[in-house]
């Protein structure tokens, strides 16, 4: 597992590229890190789990979801309905409706303002099966301005080998760090 | 101090003008020299009218020298007391006139004839320096200063060839620096080569471009011939952009589907999935190959519509 501390006053933007197999792995491994350095309130923007059983998921692997905040773009677009006793999650109609994702992510970040933030956009390529290459660039460099603006941490999660090089390099430019794990399985 | 004749003074009319009065001139002075029975001398005076006439009209100043002729043996027969001897002489003198007049008209039209194929070949040449779809510009190869440059290479550059001429071609329209020519100086060959041109406006045009050497006399020059590329490398471009979202948007995708639907199967061998999360993981990725589909269908619209070329069954199929 690489290096993957963020402190309370973290304000960097990493990209974190996974191998497709141990990508669920990797991202538990990491949000475990995240909680395990301090009392920071993570904001996971799903594009291709639902919240609901990232949720479960993440529960059953020793994980405090009460610290989580979702923004779930795939479950209203997938299934048509939504739980609606979710209280730590919102939910957006379409993964593709760049602006609601925008809208979503202001209003959550300015409900959690007295707090410490992270955010976790999950991830990169599932928002491409929705979006073209240059709408994803243009919401991530919103949501990258909004982070630096407010001094936040980000994480924008890829799988490895799915971004070509001109996207690549261009989330490269935005980021302040570039994360690669490696391909064995992270324990 | 260049003197110029104006047209007007150099057509037929003046040429036939200048003619007659010579005509008069000689036909006075006969008559004049023969009447005071003066045979030899004047008639050195005929080969004026005799050589201009046969210059500037060919077979017809020909013709004029035998009338001039007639006039003179009619002169010499019937003015003065002409013997033998006299008429004899004047015979020999219409022969040599005739055959000065006969050479001078031969060599006259051959002239002429060089001439005009001179001017049809210069024609042609402006013909294609001037039509040619591909610029070309000629270098000094001692100075590297520019000589000339065609109207290809002027629209390509956006500089006219009196803003070319005499400057030096690095930096102007070569991207090399002074010193570094890839002919004269680094002795490399350029030919069919992917390079660009610059452009006044400070673009770089992309040429696929060949040099060659010409030599004329002692002085030798470079021809530098390029044909713009712009709209292939646009292509190009257009059909990288093409490649490279159809990867991201479609094979990488199918590739994530192929990944979820893999940890599904993985969570079915293990019987501790719930059917709940079974299904909404199943509508997650029949929306998500819908939208994968609506991507290639987008990405097929785009070239049906972009590309002109392409047919109109294939277009309508990649339409529908």
């Amino acid at each position: 597992m690489p290096d993957f501390t963020i402190h309370e006053d973290d304000k960097r933007i990493i990209l974190a590229l996974s191998p497709s197999r141990t990508y669920r792995e990797n991202t538990l491994q990491m949000i475990k890190e995240i909680q395990n350095t301090g009392s920071l309130r993570i904001i996971v923007i799903c594009v291709n789990q639902p919240a609901v059983f990232l949720m479960d998921f993440y529960g059953k692997n020793g994980i405090d979801t009460g610290r989580i905040f979702f923004i779930d773009a795939i479950t209203l677009y997938a299934t048509g309905t939504a739980p609606e006793n979710l209280l730590n999650c919102k939910f957006v109609s379409k993964p593709n409706d760049l602006t609601a994702m925008g809208i979503a992510v202001t209003t959550t970040l300015k409900k959690f303002e007295q707090e410490k933030i992270v955010i976790l956009l999950d991830s990169v390529n599932a928002m491409l099966i929705h979006s073209s290459s240059s709408d994803l660039t243009k919401f991530i460099h919103f949501i990258i301005s909004k982070l630096r603006i407010m001094n936040l941490a980000g994480i924008l999660l890829a799988v490895e080998k799915g971004l070509d090089p001109v996207l690549l390099s261009q989330l490269s430019t935005f980021a302040d760090n570039m994360v690669e794990f490696p391909e064995e399985k992270t324990g | 101090m260049e003197i110029a004749i104006p047209h007007t003074w150099s057509g037929t009319p003046a040429k036939l003008a200048v003619l007659a009065i010579l005509t008069l001139f000689i036909a006075i002075l006969t008559v004049f020299s023969l009447v005071n029975n003066i045979q030899t001398v004047f008639t050195h005076l005929y080969y004026v009218p005799i050589i201009i006439a046969a210059y500037w009209f060919g077979r017809n100043g020909v013709i004029y020298t035998i009338l001039l002729s007639a006039f003179y043996f009619g002169a010499v027969s019937t003015l003065g007391s002409p013997d033998t001897q006299a008429i004899l002489a004047a015979l020999g003198r219409i022969v040599v006139f005739i055959g000065i007049s006969l050479f001078a008209a031969i060599l006259s039209i051959t002239i002429q004839r060089q001439q005009a194929e001179i001017v049809k070949t210069g024609e042609r040449f402006r013909g294609v320096w001037e039509n040619v779809q591909a610029g070309i510009i000629l270098v000094d190869a001692k100075t590297h200063t520019i000589i000339a440059a065609n109207p290809e290479a002027q629209r390509m550059t956006g500089f006219s060839e009196a803003e070319m001429t005499g400057h030096l071609c690095h930096k102007f329209i070569c991207p090399a620096e002074e010193g570094k020519c890839p002919i004269g100086d680094l002795g490399l060959k350029v030919d069919r080569a992917e390079r660009v041109l610059m452009s006044r406006d400070g673009s770089k045009v992309p040429v696929l471009k060949t040099v060659t050497e010409m030599q004329v006399g002692r002085e030798k020059y470079y021809i530098e011939n390029f044909i713009d590329m712009t709209q292939l490398k646009d292509a190009e471009n257009t059909l990288l952009a093409y490649f490279r979202e159809s990867t991201l948007r479609i094979r990488n995708p199918i590739e994530l589907v192929r990944d979820n639907l893999q940890e599904l199967k993985d969570e079915l061998k293990g019987r501790d999935a719930n059917p709940a999360y079974l299904a909404t993981s199943l509508a997650i990725q029949e929306k998500n190959m819908d939208d994968i589909l609506n991507n290639l269908q987008g990405l097929e619209q785009a070239v049906a519509e972009k590309r002109t070329e392409i047919p109109d069954a294939l277009r309508e199929y990649l339409k529908r």
